[in-house]
This record gives structure tokens, sequence and C-alpha cells, in this order.
């Protein structure tokens, strides 16, 4: 019994010191320096490997056999079939939801309805599939920095197709990149590195990737400029900009090239973006004048109370209330720009009669520490001169005594 | 008058008084204008309690209230800005006039034989005047204060053996939190002023008891003048011009109140203390991080604790003084020792 137990023992031990079956992978023998590129891949991480998306027999020796169509082998696929290949396991619901059951399964079907999805339909090979944004051998999860699908790189990623150079020979525009480094969101987001900003995805979709229609753009920019779209979708320029077949949003502002905003866009004066469809004295020109007018009043009307509580402040007078009180003021400004929106000359002369009014209270209050400022210097004088005068008094009366005691001697 | 003063001395019994009026004399000589002093340091540490008093009706203690109470009284409430503002000027001065009565003390010997207890007392009262301004600079709670309370009760906890102990005890915790301001104003207007009023009333009484010292190798200038009404009347013109002087002060350069103490933001760029701890400051900055085995910020600051020691107790070091005769070592040592701390004061001023 003993010495069938110590066999026993022998046998496991020898079984363990070999360690576990791994399985043979041939692909590498040749492609190893593909394993140094998918060192932080999440799919090799999760257990995938070479035959998994290239097909093939991974024990075969021998290279003709390995990579023989007839054992499955489909070798680099391009367009419609690396997204097919993708899609193989990302489309399968069942499969996903044991993987990774929070990421959407949908990304297939909406790359059939991209530009980028249709051109591949259509055989196009240089047309961008999935590994051109995900990568093929190092792919990492979008949440990952070092991800060209991240938030971080998706500019970098979308502008090495989109540029004069690859685009050669198609017709669309290859200019975005160079705008959106102009415009806000570009500054923001390159420059400032704010992640909040919108890039290309953030407009165009990710994986249904397409220019908007003129009836999405309203959708597009409302998802963050929701007062002006909701705004402008009440006026009576959504109707005309319908009619006329005209993007709301872009045909003012631009799209990529969307540059920071000014109260002399307002108008058909030399920067006034109306002119596009106004004359110089029609009623909706003489309407934004008054808009304009009422945005600058409230302008100056800030600046002046900011002076007030600026020279209150210098003589130590506490203006924090006030101070805090005038962001009020600030934010109906804000709000009378985004008014404009609406079109209305009474709705925005609301926004700024109310933050004009704030303003003069903020002023009125500035004004009147100032005032205190200069009662409590007029009380320091009278205070000081009645004070100085007892002194002199007291001086003069202990001068007096002194002297007294000096006549009286020893 | 005199009808009133006889109702009350027969009942009150005011005759010690007017005795004690009529006998007590100050010394005339060429030295004898410093002795205006310490009645300039009693009416501002009146002054003090006063505004102390007014500000204590309004001040709300508290990590949530604090700053907002401070705020209220300069902003809201009639004179509050007045009151704050002298409050906070003559408590600078009132720690600049004792430092210069306890330096012509010294350098006047007044420290001999029989006034050691006397000196003594005069020392525990400028200490007790320093924690007064340490204590009441965090109730603000704005931030200035919160990071120059959190530097100043480090230095503290630099301290071998019972800095740590310290330095729990001052913040009552690790760091400066609503427990730490709550211990500072405990301290600030219930403990120091108990503590003030005590040393002050022996400090009083022993000045009466042996009357003023005349330095040594001084000639007095004829016959004492009386306390009252000559020398007083001379306090009085000093008092009404230091009156107008804070009124100035407080109207021109009203105590300003910084952002509310945030734990969590980065420390103010130009944190310092208050002007009356700016040698110290200076000197921990300027120390060499080790000097031999030694920390240089543990023996800067066992250094100035030792320097406040042997200020405490030349009474017993300086031997010929006490004879009546001339120490000429300590006059110096009393002026390098000035030197030093005006230098390193003005120094952190302009730095």
């Amino acid at each position: 019994m003993l010495r069938l137990a110590a066999l026993t023992a022998l046998l496991l031990a020898a079984h363990s010191a070999g360690g576990e079956d791994a399985p043979v992978n041939t692909c590498v023998d040749c492609h190893g320096d593909l394993l140094e590129e998918a060192g932080g891949d999440i799919h090799r991480a999760a257990g995938f490997s070479c035959v998994d998306c290239h097909g093939g027999d991974p024990r075969a020796e021998e290279q003709d056999r390995a990579m023989s169509p007839a054992r499955g082998y489909v070798g680099v696929p391009t367009a419609m079939a690396a997204a097919n290949m993708c899609g193989h396991c990302h489309s399968d619901i069942e499969r996903m939801r044991v993987i990774n059951p929070r990421l959407p399964t949908d990304q297939l079907a909406q790359y059939r309805t991209s530009d980028h999805g249709k051109l591949a339909a259509r055989g196009d090979e240089k047309v961008a599939t999935c590994v051109s944004c995900h990568g093929s051998h190092g792919v990492r999860p979008v949440g990952d920095p070092a991800s060209p699908a991240g938030k971080s790189r998706v500019v970098e990623t979308c502008s090495g197709c989109h540029n004069p150079s690859y685009m050669e020979g198609r017709s669309i525009p290859t200019d975005q990149l160079p705008k959106y480094e102009q415009s806000v969101h570009g500054r923001k987001r390159l420059e400032e590195r704010d992640l909040a900003a919108p890039a290309c995805n953030d407009c165009h979709g990710n994986h249904g990737a397409a220019p908007p229609g003129v009836s999405a753009v309203t959708h597009v920019c409302g998802r963050c400029h929701a007062t002006q779209a909701e705004l402008f979708e009440g006026s009576t320029h959504a109707s005309h900009f319908r009619d006329f077949d005209a993007p709301p949003c872009t045909t003012c502002h631009n799209h990529h090239e969307i540059l920071a905003t000014s109260d002399d866009m307002l108008g058909t004066g030399e920067r006034g973006v109306c002119s596009a469809c106004h004359t110089p004295g029609d009623p909706c020109d003489e309407a934004t004048k008054a808009m304009k007018a009422g945005m600058t009043r409230l302008g100056e009307r800030i600046e002046q109370a900011h002076d007030a509580l600026d020279r209150a402040r210098r003589l130590g007078m506490d203006v924090e209330r006030p101070t805090f009180e005038l962001a009020g003021s600030e934010d109906a400004l804000v709000r009378a720009r985004a008014t404009i929106h609406a079109f209305s000359e009474e709705r925005t002369e609301a926004v700024v009669k109310d933050g004009v009014e704030i303003a003069t209270a903020v002023e009125t209050s500035a004004e009147s520490k100032l005032a205190e400022y200069q009662y409590r210097r007029r009380g320091l004088a009278v205070a000081a001169a009645m004070l100085l005068l007892f002194a002199g008094l007291l001086a003069l009366r202990a001068h007096r005594l002194e002297k007294r005691r000096l006549q009286d001697g020893p | 008058m005199d009808r009133l003063w006889a109702w009350l001395d027969d009942r009150v019994g005011l005759e010690p008084v007017r005795h004690l009026m009529a006998q007590k004399t100050v010394p005339r000589h060429r030295h004898s204008i410093f002795y205006y002093l310490g009645g300039m340091a009693l009416f501002l540490f009146i002054i003090q309690l006063g505004t102390g008093l007014l500000l204590l009706l309004y001040y709300e203690p508290g990590v949530s209230t604090a700053y907002e109470s401070v705020r209220r009284i300069s902003g809201e409430i009639p004179f509050g800005w007045l009151i704050r503002s002298i409050h906070r000027w003559s408590a600078d001065i009132f720690i600049g006039v004792l430092a210069v009565h306890m330096f012509t003390a010294y350098q006047m010997k007044a420290y001999r034989r029989p006034r050691e207890v006397t000196w003594l007392t005069g020392v525990a009262l400028f200490g007790v005047a320093l924690a007064f301004g340490f204590s009441g600079y965090l109730l603000p709670w704005d931030d200035i204060a919160y990071f120059a309370t959190s530097v100043g009760t480090q230095v503290a906890g630099v301290f071998p053996l019972v800095g740590k102990a310290l330095l729990q005890l001052m913040r009552g915790g690790e760091d400066v939190t609503g427990a730490t301001l709550a211990r500072f104003f405990a301290l600030h207007v219930v403990v120091l002023p108990f503590a003030a009023l005590g040393l002050l009333g022996l400090h009083l009484l022993l000045v009466q008891r042996h009357g003023m010292s005349v330095p040594p190798g001084v000639t007095e200038k004829g016959r004492p003048r009386p306390f009252f009404p000559d020398f007083l009347m001379h306090d009085l013109v000093g008092w009404t011009l230091a009156l107008a002087l804070l009124a100035a002060l407080a109207a021109l350069l009203p105590a300003g109140l910084g952002p509310k103490a945030d734990p969590f933001a980065s420390a103010p760029a130009d944190i310092k203390p208050e002007w009356y701890f700016y040698a110290p400051f200076q000197q921990l900055k300027m120390i060499p991080a080790h000097i031999g085995p030694f920390e240089g910020e543990v023996l800067g600051a066992v250094g100035f604790a030792v320097l406040g020691l042997l200020f405490a107790l030349v009474p017993f070091l300086d031997r010929r003084a006490a004879r009546e005769e001339s120490s000429r070592a300590f006059s110096i040592a009393g002026w390098v020792v000035f030197i030093y701390l005006v230098g390193l004061t003005c120094y952190a001023w302009l730095h």
C-alpha cells in the first residue's frame, strides 16, 4: 500500500514539474516580434491567441500546414473582412456577456452604417476599420491613455488618415485638423489638455462615424449647448434654416473652425454673421443692433461695478458680499448671450434688464462702502483733532504744574 | 467733590488710597522718561480688554462660524471694524511697548535686589502677551491665520522630549482643526486674561512696595515728582496721543481679513507670523538644516528658549548689579541681543 502511495506521489510530482499543458503556438516561431507588440494587449491578457483572429493550425510545425486556408487560416483581413473578424466576437452578445458584460455589442452594426463601413463594404482597402483606431496586436481598453482610440489620442488617430497625404485622390476635405486646432474646442483639448472639450468622435460618433446631416446638427451641438439649441429650435430661424437647407449652428459658427464668439458676430457689421441672409437696416438687423446694445450696456455696467468694488477693496473695505452678488450680473450677461439664439429682442432685453439691475445694486453698494470710508476719515479727523487738543491742554497743565513745583523749590 | 469723597470714605474707606496717592513719587533723573512705558503698556492692556470684550459679543468660535462672525463684525456691526482694528493695532503696539519697557528696565538694571520678583512677573507678563498674540491670530480663521498657526505650532513641536506632546496639546490633534480653534479661543479669552490680571496685580503691587528703581550710578535731579497728579498727567498726555494714533491706524489701515481657511488649499506664498515672531521665524529660516550632530531647526528653537530663560534669570546672574556696581558686560550683551533681534525682525520684514 505504501509502495502504491509513493508511486502515485512520484507520478504527480513529475506532472507538476512539467507544468500545465501550455497550448502549442508555432506562430511565434516566426512572428515572435509580434509578441513584443502584443505585450499589453487586452485580448492576449484574456487568453486569446493568434489563431482566434487569424485562423490556421498553431500546432503544425510546417508553415504550409500551419497557414493553410484548409485549416481556417484567414491571414490579415482587410476592409469589411477585418470588421467582420472583430465583430465575430464583439457582436456575439452571449460571448461578450461572459467576457465583458459592460462592453456594447453593436459596434459592427454601427460601423456598417458609417461612411467608413460603407466604403469598406465596397471593398475600399484604405478605409478605416477596427484596427485603424484600436490597433491590432497591442489593443488596449479605450480608457487606457495609451489607446489610440482613447480620449487623449483620438484627434491624433483620426488625423492620421484625415490628412492631405493619406486622402490624396479623394474628394473629401482634409483641413479638419488645422481648423480644429484654431477652434475653441481644439485649443481647450490640445493646448489646455481639457479632455472634456469635444474631439472628432464627440460630433461624428465613434463606430458609426459620419458627418452629421443638416437636421442632426442642432442635436449634435445641443448635447453640450443645450440651452442655445432649445432656444434656436423654438425660434423662427429654425424653420427658415430648414427651408433654405442650411445647417443650424454651423452656418454662423462654422464646424471644425468654431472660433470664440463675440458680440460683434451679431448683425450685419464687419464681423456680423447675419449679413449672409440679412441686409443692413432690415427689421432683423435693427433687432440685433438693439440686442447687441443691451449686452454692451450690461457689460459696461458690470465693468463699472467691478471698478467701484476694486476701489473700495483697495481702501480696505469689506466687499465680499457685493462681489459675490455681481456674479449674478455676469451670469445674466452669459444668459443674454445664450438668449440671442431665440432671436427675440424682448427676451434678450429681459435678461439684460435683470443683469443691469444687479450690477446697479452692486455699484450702489460699493459706492456706499466708499462713502463709509470717507465718513470714517472725517470721523477720524474730528476725533484726532479732539484728542490732540485734549493732549495739548493736558501737556500745558502738566507744564504749569511742573513749573510751580520748581518754583516751590526742594 | 470733597463731600462726595468724604461720603465714599465714610462707607468704603478711601483714606489708604489717598495716602498712597499722596505718598507715591517717581524719581527724577535723565532716564525718567522710560518710567512712562509701564503706564503706557497698562493703558494699552486696558484697551485690549475693553475692545476684546466688545468683540466677544459678536465673535462665534467654530470652524463654520468664526470667519463669518469676524466678517460680520468688520462689515455689518456698527463700528465693529473700528473695535476690531483698534484691538488688532493696540495688540501690536502693546507688545512693542512691553518689549521696549523690558529692554529699558534691563539696561537700567531694574531687576536688581529687591526687585527680582517684579522682574520675573514682568518677563512672565511679556510671555503672556506673546501667547495672547499667537492665540488671537488664529481666531479670524482666515488662510493666513490658519497656515501661520500651522507653522507656529510646528515650531513648538521640534523641542526635544516635550515637543510632540506640546504640539498635540496646542493643536488638539495632529493638525490644526476646529479643536485647535476651540483651544486657542479658550486660551485667549479665559486662561490668558486671568493669568495676565494675576501677574499684573502682583507686578503693580511689587512696584508700589519697592517703588521705582533708580539705575546704579545715576544721580537724581532734585525732589522726586509726585505721582498724582504730576506724573499721571504726563501719562494722560501719552495715553491720549496713543488713542489718537490707534484711531488713525484703525481708520487708515483697518484690520484685514483674507479668504476663509481651507486646510486642503496650498499655503499662501508670503506666509509670515505677526511681527513680534519675525526674529525666531527668520532665525529658523536661515539656520542650516544640520549643525554638527544637531538638527538646525531644533537648535534654533532651543536657542531661543535658552535665551528667554537667561533673560528671565538675569537678576540672579548679574551679581555686580546686585551689589549696586556697574555691570557693563550685561549691558553690552543686552545691546548685542537687542540689535540681533531687531536686525532679524527688519530682515524678515523686508523679505
